[in-house]
């Protein structure tokens, strides 16, 4: 049952970031919300506890962006493995200084997963692209930091919504 | 250790997809989200109308006294259509600006939009079912050429790859000048009519249309109007900065020119 929500959750997270955010924001410059996500949730959760959901949001991206597979997978989890270790160095309990860390390690994931996509189109796919010298990249980097302000707080609930299932399943067994 | 292994099969996925191992899960997967993408692209595009419509309503009342006036206006110009409409036949005929009845054209909506990078692809509700090959056509409206469909085609669905990618370019003319060129996208960013002969001439304001010269795409097909005219970096050709006709991330319903 949990399983079919967090998976309803990303999958329904991609096809919004990819068919619904486009009609509002320039193109090339959708923010990436399920990179925000995913950022939120390793901030909370070990990459054992999620590696599946990690793998599953990069084959999505994937797919829907018409990349090979292995492009978003490898982006994300370059990211994740970085929040994990920013994570282990900087525990933080403090509300508002928490607040503040997550929107910093939003800006340092975006930055990570644009420098991992463009190493990986440019150098292997060897597609013609452009990072620094594109608007678009410094545009990218304030919308997830826009999504991140939006989805911080509903973030919170999804979090009790699966520590609610967790613990009635942990009560069943 | 971990981060290698994980980091090693990405890598390896990477380098084996483009011999198409994930495509056909990769085209199931994209026939079951169809819908949903379909469903969800509509309804942004139906807020995004209101949102406009709401925005727009503060106009309303100037707008209303600006219509009364251009209305007194346009009872006299009306007198004056019939002969604009000779000159448009006329320089349609003259630009060899092609008419939309003249092709096999398959409708197709925007289901998708490259959400990362560049910007330089859209994706549409049409695929190998409805006859879609790589390299055909994609227009809007009437005759203004925005893409070409590429490799990447599944039963109900197709990449079209944008005038403003940087691996796109097609053959076009200066309908005023006559002046021809290559026609290339710029890192997504907009587009360049590149190789033009420096005793071609180029005005700004010019419309440039396809010339249909050496390649899949029909001849007349409208892409811009030239905004800046520049030397090549090797200062052996002119370029012109063209303003597409279209906004191609605006783009809500296509069409396929089918051979």
């Amino acid at each position: 049952m949990i399983q079919a929500f967090i998976f309803a959750v990303i999958f329904f997270s991609a096809v919004i970031q990819i068919s619904f955010l486009p009609n509002f924001f320039p193109a090339g410059a959708v923010p990436d919300l399920l990179l925000v996500f995913i950022i939120l949730w390793s901030m909370k959760k070990e990459i054992k506890e999620i590696w599946i959901w990690i793998l599953l949001t990069g084959l999505f991206l994937d797919f829907f962006s018409l990349l090979p597979a292995g492009t978003n997978i490898s982006a994300v989890f370059t990211v994740v493995f970085l929040i994990r270790i920013l994570m282990r160095q900087y525990f933080i309990t403090d509300k508002v200084w928490k607040f503040f860390t997550s929107a910093g390690f939003v800006i340092i994931g975006t930055l990570v997963n644009e420098i991992v996509l463009f190493l990986i189109l440019k150098f292997i796919l060897k597609e013609d692209v452009v990072m620094f010298s594109d608007k678009n990249f410094y545009l990218r980097i304030a919308y997830n930091l826009m999504t991140f302000l939006i989805i911080y707080w509903p973030f919170a609930k999804f979090e009790k919504v699966l520590e609610f299932y967790n613990h009635k399943n942990k009560i069943i067994r | 250790m971990k981060f290698l292994a994980v980091a090693a099969i990405c890598l390896l996925l990477v380098f084996f997809n483009p011999r198409g191992i994930f495509q056909p899960v990769q085209g199931i997967f994209l026939e079951v989200a169809q819908p949903f993408q379909k469903g969800f692209y509509f309804f942004g595009d139906s807020i995004k109308g209101l949102v406009s419509f709401l925005g727009s309503i503060g106009d309303l009342n100037s707008q209303n006294e600006q219509l009364i006036r251009e209305n007194n206006g346009l009872a006299s110009q009306l007198a004056d259509l019939k002969d604009v409409q000779k000159e448009n036949d006329m320089l349609r005929q003259q630009f060899s600006l092609a008419p939309r009845q003249k092709y096999n054209l398959e409708a197709s909506f925007v289901i998708g939009q490259d959400p990362q990078r560049l910007g330089s692809w859209l994706m549409i509700d049409k695929g190998t079912s409805s006859g879609i090959k790589p390299g055909m056509p994609v227009i809007y409206s009437d005759g203004i050429l925005v893409g070409e469909i590429d490799s990447e085609i599944y039963p109900t669905s197709a990449k079209v790859d944008l005038l403003s990618d940087s691996d796109s370019a097609v053959n076009a003319a200066d309908t005023d000048t006559s002046a021809k060129g290559i026609v290339k996208g710029e890192y997504g960013l907009g587009l360049i009519m590149d190789m033009v002969s420096q005793s071609d001439v180029l005005n700004p304001g010019d419309t440039v249309a396809t010339s249909g010269l050496g390649g899949s795409v029909p001849e007349g097909l409208l892409i811009g109007t030239v905004q800046e005219i520049r030397l090549s970096q090797d200062k052996l050709f002119q370029q012109a900065v063209i303003t597409p006709r279209v906004k191609y991330s605006n783009l809500d319903m296509v069409f396929v020119i089918k051979k």
